[in-house]
């Protein structure tokens, strides 16, 4: 069954059963993009799943698919992550009475995976969408709502970024 | 999924970037949209007959039993802790309490658990002499990894107070 087979099944059962296929199907790779995009937060990741499957279920009925599922659960996703990371600096600022870099606080081990936690999240977003999941500069600017130049030139600065940090 | 070009100066090809999800997520994330209303939750039988339902199929299984024709349902846990104790353990009814409590923490970990105290065996059915050296007194039923699973039976109560439990693995279709 597609996608859309399994969506549509679902909106017209609203069955438990459906839903879980319905789950299992995307979930894996969605939490390994949140664990990126949370600098691998485990319980942080999983409330972000949580929600975006909430957020997902109320909106599957409007839901065009215009883009596959997994781009949609995807851009759900990274919204998300943009207001848990704007609450973050906000208690990060409250708490220190200055704004501060919350990726200048993160331990720097060089390694592929921590060096990526510690680009700042638009650079890691970009990076992860494009060299990770393998979306293109067209997508990932319908995605994030940016234009394809934006996307290349953040591409290359968070690539510049990472090869400083692994060296 | 096309690619763009230049992606030699890709440094993630070839990592996996599969991660270990926790199993208990699934259920959160049903539970909270059963919360919600947003979706309908699989009708469920009472505990005790789902445990005893669960319980029996095991035992079938592990018997040798084969229930031709139909597929059974698959079991809504994953493992099954089955309690022994010996003459040297101490039963007490304070336990109960510490049972109690050990069940609900297990479940405010996101680990579906279900269990029941059996009764002494009324009749043995067997060819053979049966094991008097321990004899089973209670099931547990969890939802869970294999890790957290195995974790759960070690910090016991059943196992502190002398008793032993034999974890197995539902063999779900």
């Amino acid at each position: 069954m597609t996608d859309r087979e399994i969506a549509d099944q679902f909106l017209r059962s609203k069955s438990e059963r459906t839903f879980r296929v319905l789950y299992q199907s995307q979930t894996a790779r969605l939490y390994a993009t949140a664990l990126r995009l949370t600098a691998g937060d485990k319980f942080v990741a999983e409330d972000m799943i949580q929600e975006m499957w909430c957020i997902a279920i109320k909106k599957l009925p409007a839901f065009e698919w215009r883009a596959s599922l997994k781009t949609w659960l995807t851009s759900i996703l990274i919204n998300l992550s943009k207001e848990h990371y704007r609450d973050e600096v906000k208690k990060h600022t409250e708490s220190n009475g200055h704004a501060q870099s919350i990726e200048s606080s993160l331990e720097i081990k060089m390694d592929l995976e921590n060096a990526l936690s510690s680009l700042p999240l638009g650079y890691r977003t970009v990076l992860i969408l494009h060299d990770v999941e393998g979306y293109t500069h067209e997508e990932i600017a319908q995605l994030l709502g940016i234009v394809e130049g934006t996307s290349k030139s953040q591409l290359f600065n968070a690539r510049k970024l990472l090869r400083e940090k692994l060296k | 999924m096309k690619r763009d070009e230049h992606d030699d100066d890709n440094l993630f090809q070839g990592i996996n970037s599969n991660y270990g999800i926790d199993k208990s997520l699934e259920d959160r994330v049903v539970n909270a949209l059963a919360n919600q209303g947003l979706i309908k939750q699989n009708h469920r039988t009472p505990k005790l007959v789902t445990a005893i339902a669960s319980m029996a199929a095991v035992l079938a299984f592990g018997l040798g039993f084969f229930l031709g024709g139909s597929n059974p349902e698959q079991s809504e846990y994953d493992y099954i802790f089955l309690l022994h104790e010996t003459s040297s353990f101490n039963s007490s009814e304070s336990r109960v309490k510490e049972y109690t409590e050990w069940t609900n923490q297990i479940r405010q970990s996101g680990i579906e658990i279900a269990g029941e105290k059996l009764g002494d065996a009324e009749q043995v059915f067997s060819n053979n002499s049966s094991n008097e050296n321990s004899r089973i007194t209670g099931f547990f039923l969890l939802r869970g990894d294999a890790a957290k699973v195995k974790e759960i039976a070690e910090k016991s109560p059943h196992v502190k107070y002398g008793g032993a439990i034999e974890l197995r693995k539902i063999e779900n279709q």
